[in-house]
């Protein structure tokens, strides 16, 4: 089997659990209906199921932490149902690029929106918080000149609360944020007001 | 032994003594302004600063103005058989000449094939063609940026059909052919032996130790029965004894503290830094 092959398939067993799954069980059938040479199956089915699910496993806790550290409060605000409901979403959405990481984290921020809008919000305000902090990382990108968004509570307030290890008590009101650069690439500003 | 007694090595042999560091991560950078004699040189992941906004882009002179930096790349996928992403090549050429470093560093690894992007480093077969690969992209790289290069031993737990020799001599290979440096990481060295079931002392004798310029080290965490190159514990002494043997039999420059998660109060960082600075003093590998 040739190096370009052999990492083509590899890169699609170690980044897809069904792929990888059904490889497994049958790499002939698998491996055909990709095809791939029976030589080049027959060698690639000889690595170890348990080694390449187990470096999987790690290539998916590597995104979590680094997701953890980009959506910091609201991994503080959902705990262990955080790492949960990235799990869930690891296997659909596989992130590309020098920003993944950023990318991935925004791409989960939406994801969560889905599934948590679909029950009453614990707290209510968990969404709106979501939506904000997803929001920094795009405004972040340096080629991101400015970025408005409105949120149904005052979500400066919240993550500031958070930030000082408090839990927030907020009054529901509208407030709109703005992020912007004067220049392109140059210095990001924000600020948040409470509109009617 | 002393630095002296090797014999000095083309590319490698203009590298000056940078003493021990830490991999630069934004959490530390408060401490690092206000301790900066703690620190000799920092590593800097090189794909953090690519399309910056201002912001980072004054954080990298602030520490530019203060340390020696290095730049340390994690998606050029040296191994990739498709070759090298010419626009990531770009970004990283023109960060190495703006950071000016006595050399950078990458991994013997691969990071994505076919237009899937693993995330991480994935290991190598140790096969030829292998060596092939990785031989070719890096004098396709060279094309873009001259300055020495150190290559970096991954952690993994897969073993990929198709060896046709053991690790230090695949890593040998593709040194000697490329003239590189080693980035010999003792955690990953250590992780692998504790895994994989082989002695890490035995490898030493293995791998080229006289093209060892930085070390690399941190603490991992089990799970599942393996040891995680997590970068989120302190150092244990294992790997510190380990780094001795290291540090004997090698003439490197500089050691690298890489700690990314669970980061301790600075004085903690700081003191493992000391432990890794006596290892090299005691070497007279630095003052």
């Amino acid at each position: 089997m040739g190096l370009t092959e052999q990492q083509q398939l590899l890169a699609r067993l170690y980044t897809d659990t069904k792929l990888r799954t059904d490889f497994y069980s049958d790499p002939a059938a698998i491996g055909q209906s990709l095809g791939v040479e029976p030589e080049d199956i027959e060698q690639l089915a000889k690595s170890s199921p348990q080694e390449v699910g187990l470096f999987a496993g790690s290539l998916k806790r590597k995104r979590l932490g680094e997701v953890k550290k980009l959506l910091g409060l609201t991994y503080m605000t959902l705990g262990s149902r955080f790492q949960d409901l990235f799990l869930q979403f690891a296997d659909l959405h596989v992130p590309q690029g020098i920003k993944k990481h950023s990318d991935d984290a925004i791409a989960f921020a939406r994801y969560l929106s889905e599934s948590i809008g679909r029950e009453e919000p614990d707290p209510p305000w968990l969404l709106e918080l979501v939506r904000f902090e997803s929001s920094w990382l795009q405004a972040w990108d340096a080629d991101c000149r400015w970025l408005v968004e409105r949120f149904r509570y005052p979500v400066g307030i919240i993550a500031r609360q958070l930030h000082l290890g408090r839990t927030p008590r907020v009054p529901r009101f509208r407030t709109a944020a703005i992020w912007f650069r004067l220049r392109p690439k140059g210095r990001l500003w924000f600020f948040a007001v409470p509109f009617v | 032994m002393t630095s002296t007694e090797f014999q000095p090595r083309s590319a490698l042999s203009g590298i000056p003594v940078l003493g021990v560091g830490l991999g630069f991560r934004p959490p530390f950078y408060r401490n690092l302004l206000r301790n900066e004699d703690a620190v000799d040189f920092l590593e800097i992941t090189a794909d953090h600063y690519f399309d910056a906004p201002l912001e980072k882009e004054k954080e990298l002179d602030q520490l530019q103005e203060r340390f020696t930096l290095i730049p340390h790349g994690l998606s050029l996928s040296l191994g990739s058989a498709e070759g090298i992403d010419h626009e990531y090549v770009d970004k990283l050429a023109a960060q190495v000449e703006r950071v000016d470093p006595p050399y950078w560093s990458e991994h013997i690894a691969f990071t994505g094939a076919g237009g899937v992007d693993i995330g991480h480093l994935a290991p190598l077969p140790f096969s030829r063609e292998s060596i092939d690969v990785v031989c070719r992209n890096i004098r396709e790289v060279r094309r873009s940026i001259d300055r020495p290069l150190i290559l970096e031993n991954i952690s993994y737990v897969v073993n990929l059909p198709g060896a046709e020799m053991k690790e230090g001599e695949f890593i040998r290979e593709i040194l000697e052919s490329t003239d590189c440096g080693l980035l010999l990481d003792v955690t990953n060295l250590y992780i692998n032996s504790l895994n994989l079931g082989y002695d890490a002392i035995a490898v030493l004798d293995e791998l080229p130790m006289e093209r060892v310029v930085q070390l690399h080290f941190v603490g991992g965490h089990w799970h599942d029965g393996v040891l995680i190159d997590s970068h989120s514990r302190a150092t244990p002494q294992e790997i510190f004894d380990l780094m001795d043997a290291v540090v004997e039999r090698s003439p490197l420059k500089g050691i690298i503290l890489e700690r990314d998660d669970n980061i301790p109060p600075f004085a903690e960082l700081a003191r493992e830094l000391e432990t890794a600075r006596d290892i090299g003093r005691k070497h007279s590998r630095w003052d």
